[in-house]
């Protein structure tokens, strides 16, 4: 990854080479400088590191995201002192001049961190402070975390500290938290909170509110089999589900500052583990009984973590489908499936998704099995689904499973529960199935109502069309109308007369096509003593007639004119008959309105030879290429 | 109209003149009561060319011939004159535009027992005036048409004289298949012309031609349009004012106006100052 974002090696494999440019490392983009040295065509950091971003302008205009990093790497692990700044600021745009440079004061919020490192592992003390800056001055602090390590590990004691609370505690020097971690209560209210390790075993959590302490016991016997983790967020959550009154130990405080010094740990590392070596964790140490997973455990795992989502996609999809929304008031057979579906996520599914959180995090060897199924219920698992309650006051309907497969008895078993969620899984798909192929078909009649009612509509089109005279139409015009209409009426005849909806279907949507074709041509058809009309009109000249000292009109180009009127027009009619194919159809409407604009446009263009050629022409395929048209040829639309 | 109407007023005044001037001859002498002599029968056949050269320019081109009786053949038994009319036209507007040129006439020596020449010329210049006004459906014009005119015998020798000839004429076309005139209406044109004539050989004979004809036409084309019809004139003999000549004529025109422009050139000039 460093490889990847740092700039252009130079030459040198083994002398040290320096970097000063532009570098991205995650959401953090500025400029750097810094030493490496190539290694086996690796980048290696070496020497001085710097890295930093400001922009006066982001500031001005709204906020500024900063930060500078200061440190050095020895042979690619971060070394030595390290010096890390992230803040937020934001203008007030109130300026002074001093001397002669202007000072610009920011507010915002400031984290700071610097200590040492060793081959990427803290060493020493860390201090990290989170300041709210006010006029460029510190005005709070809000957080503030100090610990010693030695290599990496956590030693002698740590402090934490929030606005409210100190918390207090210390480890062995292996790391393991040992003894009292107390929480002070900077209020004054008398609100603490102690946790009591024993070599690193959790063994209970006082929580005093005023003079009452509660104790909540959590690993209070020696355990017999027990592995040491880090304590980190995964152990705050399954201290969650260990402890015997886990309600205590929401909102707990020293979780909470736990889990906030562990968050700007994270930070740090994310930018170190981008550029080399990094092990910059707190590394608090605990011990947690240890309920190793069989093989047979493992497999049930494996299934689980398998079906949970498919099943949860399942349900989420059918439950948020608007098509199934909407049949489900008119269908009872959907309400029934869509009503199992809801049994299936709120009473098999949504408990197993916590499970899945715990698997996925990896403490499910650190809880007792049964205990931890048995949370996810109130009682037992369930069984298989047979009856649906009924909303109303009908009956309950019953529901047929889809498996015959045999779940067990109920039992707070990953084994059990492995089968239930297969259950669970199977009989969903089964629902899901039935439900596209239910919401398919209503589509399907959908799509054949919309079809017909086009159908119904271009056929009623085609019958104006056919019925209305227009003044100035020909009986040769009347007769084309009467063969497409009749050629619609028996396409409409031969899609009535399928029986299969899928073929149905599929020779209605050509037909709706094909019938859009015919109507583009019956209106051509039915344009035509207009467009003869508006020809006439273009190609008539106002000529003085010195004899009657009068204004005549006068036709011109008549080759071109009659080329239209009396080749093109009649001889496309003339091929329409109740037989033509759509493709001849959409050619000739095609073609009558194409003719019909290449007509109008001669008027403007010189055609003294244009006229010349058309004389006595009569074929109209040779009329059409003179006037750069293309006559359909019915014979290979066939 | 003004200028219409003032034109008018001129040609009459002219014509008054004319007559004033008209005294009778010591050698001459007129009858009791007017006497006719038996019309005569004649065909015309008349081409009138209208060739534009500008937007307002034209070349008035009409080529006449006029045939006439003979003893044994009415109408066409002899050739009377052969007619060229030329001039150059002007466009003022629709309703008035004017003509200036000359006439080339050959006339025959019609007079079968003649022994003098067979053929002499006669020579003209002419200019008109005419004025075309739409009434209803039909068009009415007035034609005021002026002629200088130099005739003479057909004796050997016989020297010219000196006319000129005062003409206006009124003529209907009105449309008989079609709301107004366009290619492919026939129409009918009655006209009456009135040929007043002064000089100093016209004496008591002013009148010299009253024609009345009637015409049936057809419009081809806005530049090609055929006619025919019958015309009956009388007038004075210039020798005896009491002496009237008469005559049946059928005529047939051939009216064109072929414009050899270019079509860039026409087109924005067509329509004129409409």
């Amino acid at each position: 990854m460093a490889a990847l974002v740092l700039g252009t090696p130079q030459l040198g494999a083994q002398s040290v080479q320096e970097y000063s440019g532009p570098l991205e490392i995650g959401n953090y983009k500025g400029r750097a400088q810094y030493a490496y040295r190539l290694v086996s065509g690796d980048t290696l950091l070496d020497g001085p590191f710097r890295f930093s971003r400001s922009n006066l302008q982001s500031l001005l205009k709204e906020t500024d995201t900063s930060f500078s990093i200061s440190g050095s790497f020895s042979g690619g692990s971060p070394q030595g002192p390290w010096q890390f700044r992230f803040g937020t600021y934001r203008s007030d745009s109130i300026t002074d001049v001093v001397g002669l440079q202007y000072t610009l004061k920011v507010s915002g919020v400031q984290h700071e961190a610097s200590g040492s490192l060793v081959s990427g592992r803290p060493d020493g003390q860390w201090i990290h402070t989170v300041n709210r800056i006010s006029g460029s001055e510190v005005a709070r602090e809000l957080f503030r975390s100090s610990v010693s390590f030695r290599n990496g590990i956590p030693e002698q004691s740590f402090r934490l500290r929030d606005t409210t609370d100190i918390l207090v505690g210390r480890f062995l020097r292996n790391g393991l938290a040992h003894d009292a971690w107390t929480v002070y209560s900077d209020t004054g209210t008398g609100a603490g909170e102690e946790w009591v390790f024993d070599e690193g075993r959790l063994r209970w959590i006082d929580i005093t509110r005023g003079t009452s302490t509660v104790r909540i016991p959590v690993w209070d016997r020696a355990l017999e089999n027990s592995r040491v983790i880090d304590l980190d967020v995964q152990y705050l959550k399954l201290l969650e589900l260990s402890a015997s009154r886990p309600d205590g130990l929401q909102n707990g405080k020293v979780g909470r500052l736990l889990a906030r010094n562990a968050h700007y740990y994270a930070r740090i590392d994310t930018i170190l583990s981008a550029l080399g070596n990094s092990g910059y964790r707190p590394g608090f140490r605990v011990r947690v009984p240890w309920y190793p997973l069989s093989a047979a455990d493992s497999s049930y795992v494996s299934r689980l973590r398998r079906d949970i989502p498919v099943a949860a996609r399942i349900t989420r999809e059918l439950l948020s489908n608007a098509g199934l929304k909407i049949l489900e008031r008119s269908d009872a057979e959907v309400g029934l499936l869509l009503e199992v579906t809801r049994m299936f996520k709120d009473d098999y599914i949504d408990p197993s998704e916590y499970l899945l959180e715990y698997i996925e995090m990896g403490i499910l060897e650190y809880i007792p099995r049964d205990r931890l199924i048995a949370g996810l219920w109130t009682g037992n698992p369930p069984g298989r689904i047979g009856e649906v309650p009924s909303d109303t006051t009908a009956a309950p309907r019953s529901y047929q499973d889809s498996e015959t497969v045999d779940l067990g008895t109920p039992s707070n078993t990953l084994e059990y529960l492995s089968n239930l969620v297969g259950y669970a899984r199977g009989n969903l798909e089964r629902i899901e199935e039935l439900l596209t192929a239910r919401l398919n078909a209503e589509r399907q009649e959908q799509e054949f109502a919309r079809t017909e009612e086009r159908l119904v509509l271009l056929i009623d089109d085609l019958e104006a069309l056919t019925d209305s005279l227009v003044a100035g139409s020909t009986v040769q015009e009347h007769q084309a109308l009467v063969a497409i209409r009749q050629n619609a009426e028996n396409r409409l005849k031969e899609y009535s007369s399928i029986a299969s909806a899928r073929e149905k279907l599929a020779y209605g949507t050509d037909l709706l096509s094909c019938l859009g074709a015919l109507d583009s041509l019956a209106t051509e058809i039915y344009r035509l003593p207009q467009r003869r009309q508006a020809i006439r009109e273009a190609y008539t000249d106002q000529v003085w007639n010195p004899f009657t000292a009068t204004l005549m009109d006068e036709a011109v180009k008549k080759r071109i004119t009659s080329a239209y009127t009396e080749v093109l027009i009649p001889e496309t009619l003339r091929r329409i008959d109740p037989e033509i194919t759509c493709e001849y159809a959409a050619a000739a409407g095609n073609f009558l309105k194409a003719a019909f604009q290449r007509v109008l446009e001669l008027r403007e263009e010189d055609t003294s030879r244009l006229e010349r050629r058309l004389r006595r022409e009569e074929d109209p395929a040779v009329v059409s290429e003179r006037l750069e048209l293309a006559f359909p040829d019915k014979t290979q639309q066939e | 109209m003004t200028g219409l109407q003032k034109s008018i007023v001129a040609v009459l005044a002219l014509l008054a003149a004319g007559i004033a001037g008209v005294r009778a001859q010591e050698d001459v002498i007129l009858p009791e009561a007017s006497e006719y002599k038996e019309p005569l029968s004649k065909l015309w056949i008349n081409t009138y060319g209208n060739i534009r050269i500008s937007k307002r320019l034209f070349w008035d081109a009409q080529t006449h011939f006029r045939l006439q009786e003979t003893e044994n053949t009415p109408f066409f038994g002899q050739v009377g004159q052969i007619y060229n009319r030329h001039a150059i036209g002007y466009i003022y507007n629709k309703s008035f535009n004017m003509a200036l040129g000359g006439v080339l006439r050959v006339n025959f020596n019609t007079d079968e027992a003649s022994e003098d020449r067979k053929v002499v010329p006669e020579w003209r210049i002419w200019h008109q005036y005419q004025f075309a006004m739409p009434v209803s459906t039909f068009m009415v014009y007035h034609r005021i048409r002026i002629e200088h005119r130099w005739t003479q015998g057909f004796a050997e020798n016989s020297e010219y004289i000196f006319r000129n000839r005062w003409r206006y004429m009124l003529r209907l076309k009105i449309p008989l298949n079609t709301p107004k005139l366009e290619p492919g209406t026939w129409y009918v044109a009655p006209e009456s012309e009135l040929i007043m004539q002064s000089g100093k050989k016209v004496v008591a004979s002013p009148m010299e031609d009253l024609r009345i004809t009637t015409t049936l036409g057809y419009i081809l084309t806005p530049r090609l349009t055929v006619a025919a019809g019958l015309m009956y004139s009388q007038g004075q003999d210039l020798v005896n004012g009491g002496i009237y000549k008469q005559n049946w004529t059928v005529r047939c025109h051939l009216y064109f106006s072929p414009d050899f422009r270019k079509v860039r050139n026409k087109l924005p000039e067509i329509h004129l100052t409409d």
